[in-house]
């Protein structure tokens, strides 16, 4: 359907956008002619929760979900209006092109398969908007450090491609190992902190042999040995790894988990003393902080595997980076 | 006789790194003699040691965001209060701070410092912290009862900025 209706906006030329029915009422109706259905709101197109739609656009690739008038396909309360041009309020009736309307393409107006949105992106089901913030996060993500882009570039060197939605839960984001799909719970969690963490797991996916989902979670929800070690290495990542400006840490908080004062403020010095490389990332800290994590956060807490004791995929994307 | 004690007393405020205080429990934390490591904990934290409930579950570690607003805003208090000559030779310390949420106000403060600092300063840059600079919080789900967050971040490296 969405193949169908493209190509006859595009036909039309009037605003790059999407097709815009036909009035239903008033004046000229076509023999014969049933107008095509359009999704319900929030199936396709840019409505989101916040009410922002259509007519966002992304600057960059060829995507087809950029530029004004793109149909806003949810609520025009929430302002998802349908843009686009060629619909008529004069009652007239709308001119199509000579020959009618097709219900199966010419094959002069087939378009390519979907283009792609952005190369790390196999699918998605987000809104105009989200897939707008989707594609900031990544543009941020790569700017904030060497590390951070170098991990983007492994991803895209591997040829990774991810699915991504949303979909409500416990966490702001998370990634599917089993379906290589990453979800956010909101759109304001569309953010490059959090696609950082989820990134860097589909890093570890593809770099540790056999992929991270035999260290998830059984079909009971029990942790598998091993959990602990990936989730620990994310938080490692997303910590010594982060902009300097911002705040620490994920790993450990402050008068979380029965975790002393001392003990935090020792962790964010260890962060702080990597991040300005005054000590190097060495295996006997990084088991001593392992072994604390697993002991005050019970959420990851699992049996440990030690296969996976040291931060290996760090070391591999600092090894590809351009960091000193 | 006046003049002496109150001497002492100023001396007291200014130098002591182990004497009672009414706004930090100071704690020399270093085992080496070389080194010095000097804790400033906020007597008032313990306070704030609870985090906010959220009307739906969540993981608790990735439930709250903060960011702070403006790193501009901490480099000029910084640099109010100490004078450049002080802030080129401070090392790196850490504030680590407990905040409101959902305000993203600070409410309680406390330091760990490389370097012996005027105490009188750091009481003013506690106080100009907790009334000047905001989180910007973002929630994973909806929150159902107000709390705190800890979080920490570094301090004396406004220069490393310029």
């Amino acid at each position: 359907m969405d193949d169908y209706v493209r190509f006859y906006c595009d036909d039309y030329g009037s605003s790059g956008g999407v097709y815009a029915p036909p009035p239903s009422t008033g004046g000229g109706s076509i023999p014969g002619y049933t107008p095509p259905s359009f999704p319900s709101p929030g199936t396709s197109g840019g409505s989101t929760s916040s009410g922002e739609s259509g007519g966002s656009s992304y600057s960059g690739g060829t995507s087809y979900y950029g530029g004004a008038g793109s149909a806003g396909g949810g609520d025009p309360s929430l302002g998802g209006s349908v843009g686009g041009g060629g619909s008529s309020s004069d009652n007239s009736t709308p001119e199509f092109p000579k020959g009618g309307l097709d219900i199966i393409p010419r094959p002069e107006y087939m378009r390519d398969p979907q283009p792609e949105v952005h190369p790390l992106i196999r699918s998605h089901t987000l809104s105009t908007y989200q897939l707008d913030l989707l594609l900031k996060a990544f543009n941020d993500l790569q700017v904030e450090g060497c590390l951070q882009k170098a991990l983007y570039d492994a991803l895209i060197e591997r040829n990774v491609k991810l699915d991504f939605g949303m979909m409500t839960g416990t966490a702001p984001a998370a990634y599917d190992p089993r379906t290589k799909r990453i979800v956010f719970n909101d759109d304001s969690n569309i953010s490059s902190a959090n696609l950082k963490e989820e990134l860097f797991h589909a890093w570890q996916d593809v770099y540790y042999q056999g992929g991270i989902e035999q260290y998830g979670k059984d079909a009971q929800g029990n942790k598998l040995p091993g959990y602990v070690n990936v989730e620990f290495e994310a938080k490692v990542f997303s910590d010594v790894f982060n902009n300097p400006n911002f705040t620490c840490c994920y790993a450990f908080r402050p008068g979380a988990d029965n975790l002393s004062e001392s003990l935090y403020r020792e962790y964010t010095n260890w962060v702080y003393d990597i991040q300005e490389k005054k000590i190097p990332m060495q295996d006997g800290d990084y088991q001593y902080w392992l072994n604390l994590f697993n002991q005050h956060s019970p959420e990851y807490s699992s049996s440990m595997l030690e296969s996976l004791s040291t931060p290996r995929a760090i070391r591999e994307l600092l090894a590809q980076s351009d960091c000193e | 006789m006046f003049i002496l004690i109150f001497l002492q007393l100023f001396l007291q405020q200014v130098y002591c790194q182990n004497c009672p205080d009414d706004i930090f429990e100071i704690e020399n934390m270093s085992d080496n003699p070389n080194e010095t490591l000097i804790s400033y904990k906020d007597k008032n934290s313990s306070q704030f040691m609870h985090p906010p409930t959220f009307a739906t579950p969540v993981e608790m570690d990735r439930a709250v965001l903060v960011e702070l607003i403006s790193i501009q805003k901490l480099d000029s208090i910084e640099r109010a209060l100490f004078t450049s000559e002080e802030l080129d030779c401070f090392q790196r310390g850490i504030a680590i701070v407990y905040i409101h949420i959902p305000s993203g106000r600070i409410v309680s403060t406390s330091f760990y410092l490389k370097n012996k600092v005027d105490l009188n300063k750091l009481k003013r840059l506690k106080e100009e912290f907790e009334k000047n600079l905001y989180f910007k919080v973002k929630l994973a789900a909806e929150i159902e009862k107000e709390g705190y967050w800890g979080k920490s971040f570094r301090i004396f490296v406004s220069r490393n900025r310029q």
